[in-house]
């Protein structure tokens, strides 16, 4: 056996002994592997069933190739999902071995195809592909691909048919895999390969020297036949085997907003994504780069290099403005343009193992020797290869530097809380899974609203947003949350009752849109609950494609497999394989002094790039120089918790410990304190009281699920030993007057099916509506937006839960638009409470500038159901003070629990009208017999317009028309204290708040 | 004469028979199938019926039978000439069931029977609603009997009901079945409680059904001061409690019931707190006020007000001892003595005003030190206030 082969041989072992035993490992944080497993669970469930109803409200599977899926479904008859897609994952790098030795043995010889096998093992991009992103689909698209370019290649050299077949057999499999890699395949890969077998053909007539362009051309002309064959074959082969997806793309267009992508943003100014998205793809390459340049740009590879260059200037995303104009506005929002450095870097391996053999047994290495001696060689080499490994054990590692996913969740109690009691009957969402999502919809059969395929969601609420998921929602800013908060208020809509929470940053928003916390399950996922939402109906909506389209949709993939493998089987044992005949070239790297300077100077560059970053780094560590940085370090610091490294900022003068320092911190909840994330930090003034200390005066920006908040902060800071220290603020000194408090309350509990059956729940289990009553509601206008406000009251002896639902009509009595009253709204009263509600018609996807000009009327829809949620009422304000528009009180908890949210509702009155109602949140939490002040920006009521008074026919209770009787019973009633704000205008206040979770 | 007559009735006659139209005559049509049922049970639901089928020829031929019940229509393959069973399965529901017999396209023959409705089941099917009304008659409360079988198919025959209850029914329409329902309305007297109700046949009960009168809207609200530190410190609360609720019929009002107490002072509203009501009295708990004077407190729930009960809060402190120390720029207040002569609490706020700034501190062990750095340089007049003293002061 020769050297090219016991190489490849070692490869091939490598690949399936190194990324079989670390796959099993790193395939729970990989992007994609769940999603992967979880499209496989639903073949393996229906093979033939195209509609998915688990995500959205139900996808069509033919919205993505579905080879690897079906194969994972069919493993997964024998052994679990994760191990089949370990199985084929392994299938895929042996594929992909095979394919980069074939592959390299177009462009080199056979001993550096070798090479070239041992390199890809290592490859960071390929680590990087299964072992982050889990893309196999790709990857077994790429491995096909390099599989079917040397049959393609000998098919023109030699005119053998069976080269033909098997070639157009392996591109219909990558299609049923990949569709986008065959599409982008055929010009970057099968293109220049087929070119390079004409420029071969030409260089056998008048060799390689003196080979010219018209050369070429006179064989293209010569083989025009085969290329318009091989044109209509792969037409037929890109369409045919996946028509069912060609035609759900023409028929049910994708017109979503685009989704944000990591590989399109400047990889300059944000260092991080160039760091996923080119610097670990390219890897050791970088450093090789002119190398692998000068060889693909030789005469021979030219077009290969042309793709290259193209390949390697689309994967920098929008470092430049060159992709974007390349590819187009359109297809450079919808692509994720990692794949072109992922196919760029495949492309360079080849050339790379020539480098490398140069430097270990040629010209390069002789060079080496000649002038720095043999250890200095034997260094360089040893560099090498201890540099790949190192490279590769970082990539595989990343998760654990840089994390990528939460940490594993334990699926098994939220699919055994979803399959019992009938909790199915209703959908779900996650809320801080991560990709682990996907996983949980694999084991379950609940349906969830949300998904993590983006091509194919259907749902209003996130095609109008740039929003990937909604499960992470918080990372995609305002338009993420506002995403969120249109289902949170809406549930009903999608029939949305449950919601499984790993992250503690959603929670004021769920508590404040009505949902309440439930007890968490045994994996510590909280679990909120809405009520009053209408189960799923019987019958579910789905799309239904024709019964020829879900044949060739279950049989055509693995048909084509089966196929191939048959094929090459047979081929293998009758056809005598044509040995590609190499052009050996005559440049070698040592002869080339011009390459040397270049090289050079590329090198310098990056070692440039290496100092200057090295520099930063050590600026970085050092982090109190000036108080700028002292400032951004220490909220830096408290915004990631990490609160000893906070510490080490303050000014010690005072003398206070690190154990006083925490357990001051501890003691400070709120909204800010436990669930903010710092956005921006900007320095008003700055006042110098001397050389060594100076008065801060900042604007800090906190981005919370309920909204933005800006706080204004003063910090002095002091300068010792040429470091800047923060001089520590002083706790609130005012102490609860009780050591112990005794507050009389009064807790409700609903039995809920009080035999233990599992049929549903017996009528004489099922309580009354509460009585509720809305004493007024009114329709205004304000800055062009339409809002519904009013009151609504609880009539009945008993806690309620209440449901606000708006709707607009025009003229004609047509429904243009209905939404829920959300945050702006007390949802659990006490008897005889009330609370002032606003429903905001601010955000309507989908409704036409004409339609929002002709609202005329309204209706309401309020239900209310019988609630046992803990209600903590025991608060006040007090000390108010009104000043124009700013409004100063203090809310007082003399209860015994803390307020971790305080809300301020505040409605205003004209002529006991109501016309608006706002709601605040203060930063802190109140402890127990504690106060906290707060100044309150009113709304200047001028521009509100009334654009129509509700009556009780605007109003339906629990179903049925309010009577005007009842109406005008409470709508003068109750008056509270009042402000009186401006002439007849008053404003009520209303205290509200999230009990410490 | 008599010849003309003869004449004419000839003409009559030959007329009569001339003009009269050819009326077809019927056909009698033979049945090819005869259908006989035989039910060992009887013709009840849930039994099964014993079909044969006979047609003229005694050789046994594929046919399909029809079991048209008014709402569905099932289709059985049977044989001709043998006896055939329908399952009790297929005959759930009572009424009018139509057979037929049909063979390639023709019907050979059909059958219609009626089945009636099995044995009244236990417990009866009662449903009763709302389950909870308003005192004195404000709602109304409906308990509906519909007697039914196992396979909830109505039971027609009239039979006596009997309704028990701990209280007397207002309205009684009916005590027994008609139309396959039976009903009765109540609604409820001026007391608060729960009526259990229950409804009897013969020898068979329902279950214990519930109807919860409730209490109305609090008729009148009293407050009163139980706890009451008369000083404006703004840390001890005083705690004000209502004397028992009730409704005008005299039912205590419901556990949970919000009360907001609002605290005034002159007509300036300067608090609002809430309260609940447990056992028919609410507790407020209201922070005393930092300022001195008299404040009038007055709780409400609905259109019902409290009494108006005023309430004096005097200084805390009465003077303000302060010390300025130029080198430092600091301005010293304290120590702070109360009326009572115990230093003021931690926290109590000191606010420093001058035409341009207000600084704020919060005292400790009695004292505060206020940094006066940020002061401009040129000082007007400023004034130290804590707790609505305030005093002019020099710097």
């Amino acid at each position: 056996m020769n050297k090219a082969r016991q190489y490849y041989l070692l490869a091939l072992f490598l690949a399936l002994l190194i990324h079989g035993t670390l796959l099993s490992f790193t395939l729970g944080n990989t992007y994609d592997a769940y999603v992967h497993m979880f499209m496989g669970s639903h073949y393996a469930d229906n093979w033939f069933e195209t509609w998915n109803y688990k995500w959205y409200t139900g996808f069509t599977m033919t919205s993505y190739p579905p080879l690897v899926h079906q194969i994972i479904a069919l493993l997964s008859k024998i052994v679990s999902h994760k191990l089949a897609f370990l199985f084929w994952a392994l299938v895929a790098a042996g594929l992909f071995i095979r394919g980069i030795y074939h592959f390299s043995r177009i462009w080199v010889t056979d001993l550096v195809a070798g090479y070239a096998c041992l390199i890809a093992t290592f490859s960071s991009s390929y680590i990087e592909a299964l072992h982050i992103f889990g893309q196999l689909p790709s990857i077994t698209g790429v491995a096909l691909l390099l599989n079917a370019c040397p049959e393609l290649y000998k098919w023109i050299r030699y005119g053998r048919g069976s080269y033909f077949i098997t070639g157009v057999l392996l591109l219909s499999c990558m299609t049923v895999a990949h569709h986008v890699t065959t599409i982008f395949g055929m010009v970057f890969f099968i293109a220049p390969v087929l070119g390079v077998a004409l420029i071969d053909i030409a260089a056998d007539k008048v060799g390689m020297e003196k080979l010219k362009i018209s050369h070429f051309l006179i064989e293209v002309k010569n083989h025009l036949a085969q290329a318009i064959l091989f044109a209509i074959t792969g037409l037929c082969v890109i369409i045919i085997p996946i028509f069912p997806y060609w035609y759900w793309s023409k028929t049910d267009p994708i017109t979503q907003v685009s989704i944000p992508h990591g590989s399109r943003a400047s990889f300059i100014l944000e260092t991080d994504l160039g760091l996923v998205f080119f610097l670990i793809p390219w890897g050791i390459f970088l450093f090789f780069l002119p190398g692998i340049f000068y060889k693909l740009f030789h005469k021979r590879n030219l077009l290969l290099g042309l793709s290259f260059a193209l390949l390697f200037l689309l994967g920098t995303g929008g470092t430049t403005p060159l992709p974007k104009m390349l590819l187009g506005e359109t297809a450079f929002n919808i692509l994720t343009l990692d794949r072109f450095t992922f196919w760029a870097s495949i492309i360079a391996i080849p050339f790379m193992a020539q480098l490398i053999h140069s430097l270990i047994e040629k010209d390069l290495g002789s060079a080496i020797k000649n002038n720095l001696g043999d250890i200095a060689h034997k260094f360089i080499i040893f560099l090498y290869i201890i540099s790949t490994l190192f490279v590769s054990g970082l990539i595989i590692n990343f998760s654990n530097y840089k994390s990528l996913q939460p940490d594993p969740i334990e699926m098994q109690p939220i699919v055994d809380f979803l399959e019992r009691d009938g909790h199915d009957r209703w959908r779900y969402m996650t809320l801080g899974f991560g990709d682990q999502m996907a996983w949980l919809s694999a084991n379950s059969s609940a349906l969830s609203v949300d998904g993590n395929y983006h091509s194919a969601r259907r749902l209003p609420e996130m095609t109008t947003r740039a929003v990937e998921r909604i499960e992470n929602s918080k990372y995609l800013g305002e338009e993420g949350l506002g995403a969120l908060r249109d289902f949170l208020a809406t549930p009903e809509k999608y029939h949305l009752k449950y919601l499984f929470s790993n992250d503690k940053f959603y929670e004021p928003l769920l508590y404040f849109y009505g949902w309440e916390k439930l007890k968490p399950l045994e994996n510590n996922i909280d679990l909120w609950e809405r009520k009053d939402v209408p189960p799923l109906p019987t019958i579910l909506p789905k799309k239904s494609i024709p019964i020829y389209q879900r044949l060739m949709w279950g049989l055509l993939p693995l048909t084509c497999v089966i196929t191939t493998a048959l094929i090459h089987l047979l081929i293998w044992f009758v056809r005598k394989e044509d040995r590609i005949e190499m052009l050996r070239t005559t440049t070698t790297y040592s002869s080339n002094r011009k390459w040397y300077f270049f090289y050079g100077v590329w090198a310098a560059l990056l070692l440039l790039c290496l100092l200057w970053t090295g520099k930063k780094w050590l600026e970085h560590q050092n982090t109190q120089t000036t108080p700028e940085e002292t400032l951004l370090n220490y909220y830096h610091d408290l915004d990631f918790k990490r609160f000893n490294k906070a510490y080490a900022y303050l000014d010690k003068e005072d003398d206070f410990s690190l154990e006083q320092y925490l357990l001051e911190l501890s003691l400070e909840d709120g909204i800010l304190a436990s669930y903010a994330k710092l956005d921006t930090i900007t320095i008003d003034s700055i006042e110098s009281l001397s050389e060594e200390k100076k008065k801060y005066h900042l604007s800090v920006e906190w981005f919370t699920a309920t909204h933005k908040y800006t706080t204004a902060e003063q910090h002095v800071l002091h300068k010792r030993d040429e470091k800047w220290y923060i001089e520590k603020k002083s706790m609130q000194r005012a102490t609860p007057p009780d050591q112990l408090i005794n507050v009389p309350s009064i807790n409700f509990h609903k039995q809920g099916r009080r035999k233990a059956e599992i049929q549903n729940t017996d009528r004489l289990d099922v309580l009354d509506r509460p009585s509720i009553a809305i004493p007024q509601s009114h329709l205004v206008k304000k800055n062009g937006h339409y809002y519904l406000v009013g009151e609504i009251l609880n009539t009945d002896n008993v806690p309620a839960f209440v449901t606000i639902e708006g709707v607009l009509y025009n003229n004609e009595g047509i429904e243009i638009y209905r939404t829920n009253a959300d945050e702006h709204l007390i949802h659990n009263l006490f008897p005889k409470e009330s609370s002032p509600f606003r429903i905001n018609f601010d955000n309507w996807e989908g409704i036409s500038e004409h339609q929002k000009r002709e609202v005329s009327n309204f209706v309401i829809f309020a239900r209310s159901m019988v609630t046992d949620e803990e209600c903590y009422k025991f608060t006040g304000v007090r000390s108010i003070e009104l000043d124009t528009h700013q409004l100063q009180l203090t809310m007082d908890n003399y209860g015994n629990q803390e307020v971790s949210i305080p809300q301020i509702i505040i409605s205003y009155q004209e002529d006991q009208t109501m016309l608006w109602v706002d709601r605040f949140y203060m930063d802190t939490g109140i402890r127990p017999q504690r106060q906290k002040q707060v100044t309150l920006t009113l709304t200047n009521t001028e521009r509100i317009l009334l654009k129509k008074r509700g009556t009780a026919e605007n109003i339906l209770l629990n179903g049925s028309q309010a009577s005007t009787r009842e109406t005008n019973k409470f709508s003068n009633g109750h008056r509270k204290g009042q402000i009186i704000y401006n002439n007849n205008l008053r404003i009520e206040i209303f205290s509200n708040g999230l009990v410490g979770q | 004469m008599i010849k003309s007559i003869q004449h004419i009735t000839i003409l009559l006659i030959f007329c009569l028979y001339g003009c009269r139209e050819h009326v077809p005559e019927s056909i009698s049509v033979q049945i090819d199938a005869e259908i006989k049922l035989f039910a060992p049970e009887g013709f009840v639901v849930g039994e099964k019926i014993i079909a044969s089928i006979t047609t003229l020829g005694s050789v046994p031929q594929e046919a399909t039978l029809l079991i048209d019940n008014g709402l569905t229509i099932m289709t059985l393959g049977v044989s001709t000439n043998k006896q055939q069973t329908l399952k009790a399965l297929w005959l759930q529901q009572a009424g009018r069931y139509t057979l037929t017999v049909i063979q390639q396209n023709k019907i050979l023959g059909t059958k219609s029977f009626s089945l009636e409705a099995s044995t009244l089941i236990e417990p009866l099917e009662i449903y009763t609603g709302p389950t909870t009304i308003l005192v004195n008659g404000q709602e109304e409360s409906m308990l509906t009997y519909i007697p039914a079988d196992k396979y909830d198919n109505g039971i027609t025959e009239a039979r006596p009901i009997n309704y028990n209850t701990t209280v007397g029914f207002l309205t009684s329409p009916t005590d027994s079945v008609r139309n396959m329902i039976s009903y009765k309305k109540l609604s409820a007297d001026v007391k608060a409680e729960k009526i259990i109700l229950g409804v009897s046949t013969d020898a068979l009960s329902s279950t214990e059904q519930v109807v919860e009168k409730i209490s109305d809207w609090p008729d009148k609200i009293e407050i009163e001061a139980i706890r009451h530190y008369p000083y404006a410190d703004n840390r001890q609360y005083t705690r004000l409690k209502t004397k028992p609720l009730s409704d005008k019929y005299g039912n205590q009002v419901a556990d949970g019931t919000l009360i907001t107490v609002t605290q005034n002072l002159d007509t300036k509203l300067t608090a609002t707190y809430k309260c609940i009501v447990i056992d028919g009295v609410a507790n407020a708990y209201l922070r005393n006020p930092n300022r001195a004077g008299t404040y009038t407190y007055q709780a409400t729930v609905g259109r019902v007000q409290s009494n108006k009960l005023p309430l004096t809060y005097k200084q805390l402190v009465d003077s303000i001892p302060h010390q300025y120390t130029a080198a430092t720029n600091e301005l010293m207040v304290g120590p702070l003595i109360s009326t009572q002569g115990q230093l003021v609490p931690d926290g109590t706020a000191v606010v420093l005003t001058t035409s341009k700034q207000i600084i704020t501190g919060e005292t400790v062990d009695g004292k505060v030190i206020l940094d006066l750095q940020s002061l401009s340089e040129t000082r007007d007049a400023a004034t130290l206030s804590i707790g609505g003293l305030q005093t002019s002061i020099e710097l």
